[in-house]
């Protein structure tokens, strides 16, 4: 990954606060929409099955509704589907482009093989428009496009997972030992519950309860629909606790904080609402439950990709704030150069240099006694008609006498630095010797 | 009746995960690794912006097995004259007048001399930089224990570097 790396620049510290955020919005945009992709594409090929295999008359038309109601169109594959990856992955290369494993190779890796079982769900959506098509062939597109999907988003998990352990990163030298920890199995199935879980729901919402998408159905398919839809909704909301908790207790030590159990709380408060609504939905046939889920799932999934951002911010605060150290450092260091060249030609200010002295020298130093550091009187008289010298020392201090301690960068501006220069060789002949 | 029972599993069974978080959440809350400390003290400052090497206070970490906490005595080599008139340096100077040591709460916790043994200096010699084991210490200001000080841990650091990962080398 050197390759890579020499591509990305050390982002300034401006840059990555923004950067922050543009994750977060990143998530928002991608999560929603692959869920319903991946989870519509999983529950349709599941019922194409069934109907290959000859079991309920339902199967095939349950498989086609499935993904005309939940996989939306080509242009959304890609505005909302790879886009988001693609932008992700020039992020992750900024913030992560000294990490001594490459976190974003995993990534990479995930965006291409996301990327062809994206265009194969569209494939597998556009073949039930085919005049001619045989059962087995699109089966075979929609298992390749699962098949895809979900080794991208398991390599998806493992990059996140990495990026939460930043303990880890010089220590993994060879990145598949990390193919298999517990946090990237929980991450795993949880994303797929979930996506499993908003897709039952939707859909009920899209065929139901949405007017713009609701459609008249014969009364057995109706009730059929609303079964399956419902079923799977209720029994992968179910399920959430478990990976929610998993997932909790497998982060590393650093991402936890108690907004990050309160929000957890709030999710599965939220869940147990949805799951109540779905048992009514269910076992009463209270159809109008399905808005009310839907929306309520829509926010625990915001909810989620919150905590996780909350979490992840913590996970890797040290490195982003050495990040933002560097930067300033490089941003310093270039103006520091400007000024020596600009001061070259500034003649040192004999106030100014008085000024400096009390409010910065006389913390440690006199002339005649010692305080922190060494009196005057024992130092400067090696800087006689040497005053260069005396100027790069206060630039930049390295220790001298082992007996006193290192003497502090002060942050001085050249100028300063002149003017004190010349104060304190100035004031140092007027001493008694 | 039936019908009622499947709403209140559903109800405890939620419940019951909202209590599973809720009592790790306390023993987090107690357990956690980065203990508030007696004086709030800045490696940042110290080290990013005074440039203090890290040996100028951890003197014993190259000649000894532990690194050691510097005595209140090297606070106050500096602190006698700087910064006297921020509150944390008079906590220290405090500790200096009634000559008590800081009770800095530990960070970086080994069962060391039960069950293991560990030596700064060794690893020091062996060439190790303060940044491999301790994190970037010179950007926090809060410090933090930075990896989790598991055997797997430091298992894979001695495969990698070719070091003894005979038993007997850390269990004495």
């Amino acid at each position: 990954m050197e390759l890579l790396n020499n591509f990305f620049l050390p982002p300034s510290s401006d840059h990555l606060h923004l950067v922050k955020y543009l994750i977060l919005i990143v998530y928002f945009i991608h999560i929603p929409f692959i869920s319903l992709l991946l989870g519509g594409t999983m529950l349709s090929v599941f019922f194409r099955l069934l109907a290959y295999s000859g079991s309920p008359s339902h199967s095939i038309q349950i498989s086609r509704d499935i993904v005309d109601t939940l996989i939306l169109r080509k242009s959304a594959g890609i505005v909302l589907g790879v886009l988001p990856l693609v932008v992700l992955l020039l992020i992750e290369g900024q913030i992560f482009y000294d990490a001594n494993i490459s976190v974003v190779k995993f990534l990479l890796y995930a965006t291409v093989l996301i990327s062809v079982g994206i265009s194969l769900a569209y494939f597998y959506q556009y073949s039930y428009q085919m005049a001619e098509v045989s059962s087995l062939f699109q089966l075979m597109v929609g298992m390749a496009s699962l098949f895809f999907l979900l080794v991208g988003y398991f390599i998806f998990s493992v990059n996140s997972a990495l990026i939460f352990d930043p303990g880890r990163w010089a220590n993994v030298n060879r990145p598949e030992h990390f193919l298999f920890s517990w946090n990237v199995i929980a991450r795993f199935l949880h994303f797929l519950s979930a996506s499993l879980a908003v897709s039952g729901l939707a859909l009920v919402f899209f065929s139901f309860n949405w007017k713009e998408t609701r459609r008249e159905y014969e009364p057995a398919y109706a009730s059929y629909l609303q079964k399956v839809g419902g079923g799977v909704g209720l029994g992968f909301t179910l399920v959430q606790p478990i990976f929610i908790f998993w997932n909790l207790i497998t982060l590393p030590d650093p991402a936890l904080s108690m907004t990050v159990f309160i929000c957890t709380l709030l999710a599965l408060l939220l869940i147990l609402f949805i799951a109540l609504r779905l048992y009514h939905l269910l076992v009463e046939k209270q159809i109008r439950q399905g808005t009310i889920s839907f929306a309520l799932f829509v926010v625990v999934l915001i909810i989620m990709i919150v905590t996780d951002h909350i979490a992840r911010e913590a996970a890797i605060q040290n490195h982003s704030q050495l990040l933002i150290t560097r930067a300033r450092e490089i941003e310093a260091e270039l103006e520091a150069k400007r000024e020596i060249e600009k001061a070259a030609a500034v003649q040192p200010d004999l106030s100014l240099g008085e000024q400096v002295f009390k409010t910065q020298c006389t913390a440690c130093h006199r002339f005649d006694q010692k305080i922190v550091g060494p009196p005057y009187n024992s130092v400067l008289g090696k800087y006689e008609n040497r005053p260069e010298d005396l100027i790069a020392f206060v630039r930049n201090p390295s220790k001298v006498n082992p007996e006193y301690p290192a003497m502090p960068k002060l942050g001085l501006s050249e100028r300063d630095i002149k003017s004190v220069v010349a104060y304190l060789l100035q004031e140092w002949e007027k001493q008694p010797k | 009746m039936k019908k009622r029972i499947a709403p209140v599993l559903i109800i405890l069974y939620v419940v019951s995960f909202m209590g599973f978080i809720v009592v790790i959440a306390y023993f987090w809350q107690q357990h956690r690794k980065t203990p508030e400390q007696p004086i709030n003290f800045s490696h940042q400052i110290h080290v990013t912006r005074v440039g203090l090497p890290c040996t100028h206070c951890h003197y014993s970490v190259e000649i000894s097995p532990a690194a050691g906490i510097p005595p209140v005595e090297t606070c106050m080599n500096c602190h006698q004259a700087v910064a006297t008139d921020k509150p944390e340096i008079q906590k220290l100077t405090r500790y200096w007048e009634e000559q008590k040591p800081v009770p800095w709460k530990r960070v970086y916790k080994l069962p060391v001399r039960r069950y293991i043994y560990f030596s700064h200096k060794r690893h020091v010699k062996a060439g190790l930089e303060c940044v491999n084991c301790h994190g970037h210490v010179e950007i926090m200001s809060v410090i933090k224990a930075v990896p989790k000080l598991e055997m797997g841990w430091c298992m894979s650091c001695h495969r990698q570097r070719n070091a003894s990962i005979d038993c007997a080398t850390c269990h004495k």
